[in-house]
């Protein structure tokens, strides 16, 4: 049975994912969080500081067939510098512990969001799009720097099976994605004559593309689409938010405020979000992995009433 | 009665739609998910309504009269004319007078400028009646699902021209022509007739439009109600250009003879035209 270091175990797709690999590989789960609830027997923990030496003492005492980097933080109300220094120094160290202990297979679980969502962009962005998701948007800038040092192991360790996943909007019970965590809410606001397409994927189906982007051969960057895609406005009535429609600049006054509060879930420079929409084209890796989501759309969105 | 119409439809009343155009919009449902949306985001509700208003328009109001409706091929086609009347009344004239008028029904989607995006109501109304972002990469996958596109190649600047230059072509962009090449599509050029004088425009006033995003915004009386003129549609001849397309010389070659019929079109049917309001 092959081996694989999860990092960011504790995370949510970290215990979806762990649950989805039970009888098919040895996991050895790596996060700064302790472990709550009982631990399954497949799942070796090492509590540790990943940007530290605890990933490569993982890589260096056992043999390790494939490493998903899961640690991208969503904590946007941390100063500037505190994400840049998780998410960039995190990526550092992965990608530096993989070439240094000649590993065959890396996956980084990215977002669509690193392509920001403007008015001018095609409807449907391939995965050469530009990745312009800090226009505005600049909490984020890290987790695009993060994507692209893992674009950068393509040509520094071509041996290296790189996988990066772009998924669309993850919804579900656990997840804790922008928009899966807004439409959790009871009350938010929305901005006036906005309503964008939104594409969105079950926590499981991300979980089935990361088992799938395991399999030997599979190498690239995939945009991962889930069932379909929804207007904005039927994904709240559906998950039961009530939204308050409110001209920009109010709107921006009021996440402004909600967020410092921490009673939202994103800062005021990702209302871009919630304004345009950010649909991506995700035939790439169907054709190249086989991936097709395991959840319909009515099963995906029923995961937003488990509020 | 119209505005108990309008209210009515507001109000989601299907009752007002009639069963021809419900019967229509129903051949689009294996597009779009269970809640009636399709991903490119026209909902089938917002489709029958549009319809409706636009059939109620054509017919009572423009007393549209359509020519060369047998040239629409089946399969993926553009739709090539000339623009006018600033508020891009003309698309919805030309995109329901074909959906209403063709068997089966073929759901036009036009490219419209990608500074609707940004305007608040636009930016919802356009996408669900199935209006899309004219962005090449957009237009080529259209036409590769095998959906039929209208492409006003002179843009904004046709648009938006003022009633002093009337019927007269502006400059036309190429990119439709490569994207015909590229995917095999056959163009049918079309004139469009009574759309200048609907909403005459004597300024462009770009330096408004700019402050609210837009590249003009017409100086017109009638910019909100446009006049009742009689409108013609003269669709012509399915063409197909089977050049290479990365030879612009033969690309520019093409966009001329398109230019060409559509100029004659127009010829034809102000010449048939009797007069502006009857």
């Amino acid at each position: 049975m092959k081996t694989i270091a999860i990092t960011g175990i504790c995370g949510t797709h970290g215990g979806v994912l762990t649950e989805r690999l039970r009888g098919k590989y040895k996991i050895i789960g790596i996060d700064h969080k302790a472990w709550t609830g009982p631990k399954p027997d497949h799942v070796t923990f090492v509590q540790g500081n990943l940007r530290r030496r605890v990933f490569t003492n993982v890589l260096s005492q056992n043999p390790i067939d494939a490493v998903v980097h899961l640690s991208i933080t969503k904590h946007f109300n941390m100063p500037l510098t505190t994400i840049h220094e998780l998410n960039v120094m995190r990526a550092q160290r992965i990608i530096e512990g993989c070439i240094k202990y000649n590993i065959k297979k890396v996956i980084l679980l990215s977002e669509h969001t690193v392509y920001g969502a403007l008015p001018n962009t095609p409807m449907w962005l391939k995965e050469n799009a530009p990745l312009n998701g800090s226009r505005y948007f600049k909490e984020y800038a890290s987790s695009i720097t993060a994507d692209l040092m893992f674009t950068e192991l393509f040509w520094k360790a071509p041996e290296l099976e790189t996988v990066i996943l772009r998924p669309v909007n993850v919804l579900g019970p656990k997840t804790r994605g922008l928009i899966n965590s807004y439409l959790k809410l009871n009350t938010a606001p929305i901005i006036f004559g906005f309503d964008p397409m939104m594409q969105v994927i079950h926590e499981q189906d991300v979980s089935h593309a990361i088992e799938l982007a395991l399999q030997e051969g599979v190498k690239g960057i995939f945009n991962v689409v889930g069932p379909g895609a929804l207007p904005l406005s039927v994904l709240a009535k559906e998950s039961g938010l009530k939204q308050i429609p409110l001209p920009l600049p109010l709107a921006s006054m009021m996440v402004n405020y909600l967020f410092k509060m921490r009673k939202f879930p994103f800062p005021e420079t990702a209302l871009s979000l919630l304004q345009y929409t950010l649909c991506i084209d995700g035939t790439d890796f169907k054709n190249k992995a086989g991936f097709y989501p395991l959840m319909n759309l009515e099963e995906t969105i029923n995961s937003l009433t488990n509020k | 009665m119209l505005s108990t119409m309008i209210k009515r439809l507001m109000k989601g009343n299907e009752g007002i739609v009639p069963e021809d155009i419900h019967r229509r919009v129903e051949t689009l449902k294996n597009t779009c998910n269970s809640w009636g949306y399709n991903e490119w985001g026209y909902s089938l509700d917002w489709i029958k309504r549009y319809m409706t208003i636009g059939q109620w328009l054509n017919t009572h109001y423009f007393r549209l009269q359509p020519f060369g409706l047998e040239h629409i091929p089946e399969g993926q086609f553009m739709l090539i004319g000339n623009h006018s009347s600033q508020m891009a009344y003309d698309g919805m004239i030309i995109t329901t007078a074909v959906f209403n008028n063709t068997n089966p029904p073929r759901f036009v989607q036009a490219m419209i400028g990608t500074f609707f995006a940004y305007q608040p109501l636009y930016s919802v109304l356009m996408p669900r009646i199935g209006q899309i972002s004219g962005t090449p990469e957009n237009c080529q996958r259209l036409l590769e699902e095998g959906k039929a596109v209208l492409v006003f190649p002179e843009g904004e600047k046709g648009g938006g021209k003022t009633f002093f230059n009337r019927y007269k072509l502006m400059k036309f962009g190429e990119g439709f022509m490569q994207l015909a090449q590229l995917t095999k599509t056959p163009i049918i050029p079309f004139a469009f007739i009574g759309g200048e004088e609907m909403v005459p425009s004597f300024s462009r006033m770009e330096f408004l439009g700019k402050m609210i995003g837009m590249p003009y915004f017409p100086l017109s009386p009638t910019l909100i109600f446009p006049l009742p003129t009689k409108c013609s549609l003269y669709f012509g001849k399915p063409i197909l250009f089977e050049d290479d397309p990365m030879d612009q010389k033969a690309i520019s070659t093409n966009v001329d003879k398109v230019r060409t019929v559509i100029q004659q079109l127009i010829q034809q049917g102000l010449q048939a035209r009797k007069s502006i309001f009857f």
